[in-house]
């Protein structure tokens, strides 16, 4: 019961959101939670998956949404996150879990280091939804969303945050078989 | 003859016989770990329908000898109304209702609703076609296709002998052809073998052996109970599983998880995030959505290890008579009992009197 409570308190400050992929395709839905500034990357097609398909920011915080063109194979979450963690000279303190949803499985880690926060979460689409959009390769492209900021406003925004990569799918089904 | 059906001659042999047959369901589902086994042989047995069917005999005709009825009979009477309507009620869920199960994994949404344990055979070519319940000798047409069920077993398994020189199987084998080395697409066919039942009766696999002809061609067919690849014949997909409905319901499944207990793998509670017909809803191990249409959707399983795609199992459920005769009988027969309780015995009465 507190859970659904709280799913659904939760529910009351988020608004709908879609998001254009990187070939200029409406590709994800996602709700963002309130207090979020909107900042569009301003190309139609943007090749470089270094540049965020969108971006937003509330206060010291600034998140980003990138995605990586499928070309095959998926890139594996557990190398995102060394990417991440290689960033830190010293080894910081961080947490990492294995998460799914809509299709998609992926992890998601937390890091705390010198003040500064950071949030990531790599996600592939499943077995299935790559059977199912295999004529489609857009529709199965990997994806991270990561944040930055101060550690405390991270902490203040985890639950947030971590709602608002929950809510992150696919504008359509996976089809039943 | 009033006398008989409504009265203790009746009534008695009644509950030692359900008595019996509860304790001896029990046992069996005890011994063989098979609710299947005990819901075959007691439960879903066409007895245990005659019991309950000569219980709404007993009932009624007991009510009925206390006629004329007079005030002091209400809570009597109010007892037995709500016992008649909670029986009738079930009577009405058993042949009108549903009961089955959705199975989605997260991203995917269906309007199927699936009953387990049951026979039927489908057919694609283009679109997936249904089929009635399989009756075996009696043939059925579909297109040109003529299909007659010849024997049914209770149990087997089925091999897939050729994939040392194959490939792989196009669509994960539900495109029913694999590729060879060569390039060569070959139709999938599943070789199998009868084996003896099990003894616990949800693991048994039933095999069809299916007669399927088109014009003077005729082919035999061993297809296995919901086999994970599917076999064409004569450019028809096949699939030999449990029947499905379609649901007034669309359900979407986004996300599904296990919550453990803090510092263990000891699963605490289970949450499943779906849609219906839109609409967000969160269900949890003992919260229930019931839609417009008084379909009833609980969260009954969930598969897959953390960082997996998750399956997540819904039982279905509706009962047309729920707020029509189960609920307002049950309410009856609490208040009939509760004015049982606080009625005035004959000798509370005599000593009214004998105080006036």
């Amino acid at each position: 019961m507190r859970y659904t409570l709280c799913f659904l308190c939760f529910l009351n400050f988020l608004s709908a959101f879609d998001v254009t992929g990187r070939e200029g395709k409406w590709l994800y839905t996602l709700e963002v939670p309130e207090g979020w500034e909107t900042i569009q990357t301003p190309k139609e097609v943007i090749n470089d998956t270094r540049e965020p398909l969108i971006t937003w920011k509330k206060g010291s915080l600034e998140a980003r949404l990138h995605s990586f063109p499928y070309r095959g194979s998926s890139i594996p979450a557990e190398a995102q996150v060394t990417r991440w963690l290689k960033k830190y000279p010293t080894e910081p303190l961080y947490e990492v879990f294995e998460t799914s949803q809509a299709g998609y499985t992926g992890l998601v880690l937390l890091v705390e280091a010198n003040g500064e926060g950071f949030l990531g979460a790599a996600f592939s689409l499943g077995e299935r939804g790559k059977r199912a959009f295999r004529y489609h390769p857009e529709v199965c492209s990997d994806w991270t969303f990561v944040v930055k900021g101060t550690a405390s406003e991270l902490q203040h925004e985890k639950t947030a945050l971590l709602f608002w990569i929950e809510s992150l799918q696919l504008p359509f089904e996976i089809l039943h078989d | 003859m009033i006398r008989f059906f409504g009265g203790l001659y009746l009534t008695v042999p009644l509950l030692v016989i359900t008595i019996l047959l509860v304790a001896a369901a029990t046992f069996l589902e005890g011994q063989t770990g098979s609710h299947a086994a005990a819901e075959g042989w007691v439960y879903h047995h066409p007895f245990f329908y005659l019991l309950l069917g000569l219980y709404f005999v007993n009932i009624l005709f007991s009510t009925f000898t206390r006629w004329p009825f007079r005030k002091s009979h209400i809570p009597f009477l109010l007892t037995h109304l709500g016992l008649l309507l909670v029986i009738l009620g079930v009577a009405i869920k058993g042949f009108f209702g549903v009961q089955g199960v959705m199975r989605l994994h997260e991203g995917e949404g269906s309007h199927l609703i699936i009953f387990p344990k049951t026979e039927g055979l489908f057919g694609k070519n283009g679109e997936w076609r249904f089929s009635f319940p399989l009756l075996v000798g009696q043939s059925f047409q579909d297109g040109e296709l003529t299909y007659t069920p010849l024997e049914i077993f209770p149990h087997g398994e089925g091999n897939w002998s050729r994939s040392a020189e194959t490939i792989y199987m196009l669509d994960g084998g539900k495109a029913g052809y694999a590729a060879e080395e060569t390039g060569k697409l070959i139709p999938i066919s599943f070789e199998a073998t009868p084996l003896p039942i099990p003894e616990k009766i949800e693991d048994a696999r039933p095999i069809l052996h299916l007669h399927i002809q088109k014009g003077d061609e005729t082919e035999k067919r061993m297809l296995l109970y919901e086999s994970p690849v599917l076999e064409p014949v004569f450019g028809t997909l096949l699939k030999f599983q449990p029947l499905v409905a379609r649901a007034p319901n669309h359900i979407h499944l986004h996300k599904a998880k296990t919550i453990y207990r803090p510092g263990t793998q000891i699963p605490e509670s289970f949450e499943a995030k779906i849609s219906v017909d839109e609409e967000p809803f969160t269900l949890l191990m003992n919260q229930v959505y019931e839609s417009k249409q008084g379909y009833r959707y609980y969260l009954s399983h969930i598969e897959g290890k953390a960082g997996e795609v998750k399956e997540v199992q819904l039982a279905v459920n509706f009962d047309p008579a729920k707020y029509i005769l189960t609920y307002p009988g049950g309410l009856l027969v609490v208040l009939g009992s509760l004015l049982l309780l606080f009625k005035k015995k004959p000798s509370d009465y005599n000593k009214s009197k004998s105080a006036i």
